[in-house]
């Protein structure tokens, strides 16, 4: 009889697996509240853990997570349409959008840099971290055009998302941000789907406005951040 | 049909943003110059948003499965991390923090100046 580890390195495992996961914790956390009570990264935990356990090598899952991973480039292209959809109001608010999302990138980029000269961190993870607040589907790419690893940056990316829904909303009312639009805009700015989502939760404007940030902080981003590892010395 | 059409579409504007990252050499994503492409379509009306929108919400919606399995990439680095992931939480949290209070600062100031102009809407 033929081995019947053969059966692990067709794309079928990897994207069962991925699948059977989301679906299954999508519908245990069906009803949670907590951001830590999160199907992607319970997904995660469990896939490694299955993997480890079983003694199973990346390789062998990455041959179907890369039939899955190819549809990331398509979907950010499709995140034209609810930002064409909601162009009208980027039009209305232009300024405050463009200015409390470039001054939060560039607080973001050269913090993140200043922190990991200060901890000593690898060129490989400073650039990981780096475009920590933008969506993970663009900042992967992005760390990983400059060196940096793919699974590091949703590390730090995931972090920002999860801090950032718990403790954003209290941050802005200790230093007097109360501007709904203005709210929302910092959410989407530095936590990404998260930052939406809490947006949501506060009301219609500053759930709307998060979602439009998200957007173009990956755009400003994507164009600050080659800017910032050659100005810094990354 | 209809949905496949629109997949077309963003397939077709995914390609042409790599095919200029790779003659222009320029430091970006191929897919985030087809999103921006895509955008250009939509506002020349060159593209209608219903041919793409289906096809477009579709991926949107299953967008969190196409990202998790890069993040299965972690296994390789567990134990290199072991050590410091309270010192890189306890950065990625600072990093955020300051973010937040700086773009919240800058929106709130450019949004009052702008609604006294336009009669204090924003307040």
């Amino acid at each position: 009889m033929a081995d019947w580890r053969l059966l692990l390195v067709t794309p079928l495992f990897g994207v069962s697996l991925t699948i059977g996961m989301m679906v299954f914790y999508t519908r245990l956390f069906k009803h949670a509240r907590s951001p830590l009570l999160n199907p992607l990264l319970f997904s995660i935990a469990s896939i490694i853990g299955l993997l480890l356990a079983a003694g199973i090598p990346y390789e062998s899952y990455e041959k179907g997570g890369a039939v899955l991973s190819f549809f990331l480039g398509p979907a950010i292209v499709s995140l034209a349409v609810p930002l064409y959809r909601q162009f009208d109001r980027l039009k209305a608010n232009a300024l405050p959008i463009f200015a409390g999302i470039i001054a939060g990138v560039v607080v973001s980029l050269s913090s993140a840099v200043l922190l990991a000269r200060l901890f000593q961190l690898s060129r490989e993870l400073t650039v990981s971290l780096m475009p920590l607040g933008t969506t993970s589907a663009i900042s992967m790419n992005l760390a990983q055009m400059q060196g940096g690893d793919r699974a590091l940056t949703m590390f730090f990316v995931n972090v920002a998302g999860i801090s950032g829904y718990m403790m954003s909303v209290k941050v802005l009312d200790a230093v007097k941000v109360t501007n709904p639009a203005a709210r929302g805009i910092a959410l989407g700015n530095t936590s990404h789907a998260m930052g939406t989502k809490r947006g949501f939760e506060l009301g219609e404007e500053e759930g709307a406005m998060a979602s439009l940030a998200l957007s173009i902080t990956a755009v400003v981003t994507t164009v600050m951040m080659p800017l910032f590892i050659r100005l810094l010395g990354v | 049909m209809e949905k496949l059409k629109g997949f077309l579409v963003i397939l077709l504007c995914n390609f042409a943003g790599s095919v200029a990252v790779h003659f222009s050499g320029l430091p970006v994503p191929g897919s985030v110059l087809g999103m921006l492409l895509l955008l250009a379509l939509l506002l020349l009306r060159a593209v209608k948003l219903a041919t793409v929108e289906p096809a477009a919400q579709m991926l949107i919606g299953l967008m969190i499965l196409f990202i998790l399995p890069s993040s299965i990439g972690l296994m390789n680095y567990l134990d290199k991390l072991a050590g410091v992931v309270a010192q890189l939480i306890l950065i990625a949290v600072l990093v955020t923090v300051l973010a937040v209070i700086s773009s919240g600062w800058a929106a709130q100031l450019t949004a009052r100046a702008t609604g006294r102009k336009r009669g204090g809407q924003h307040g």
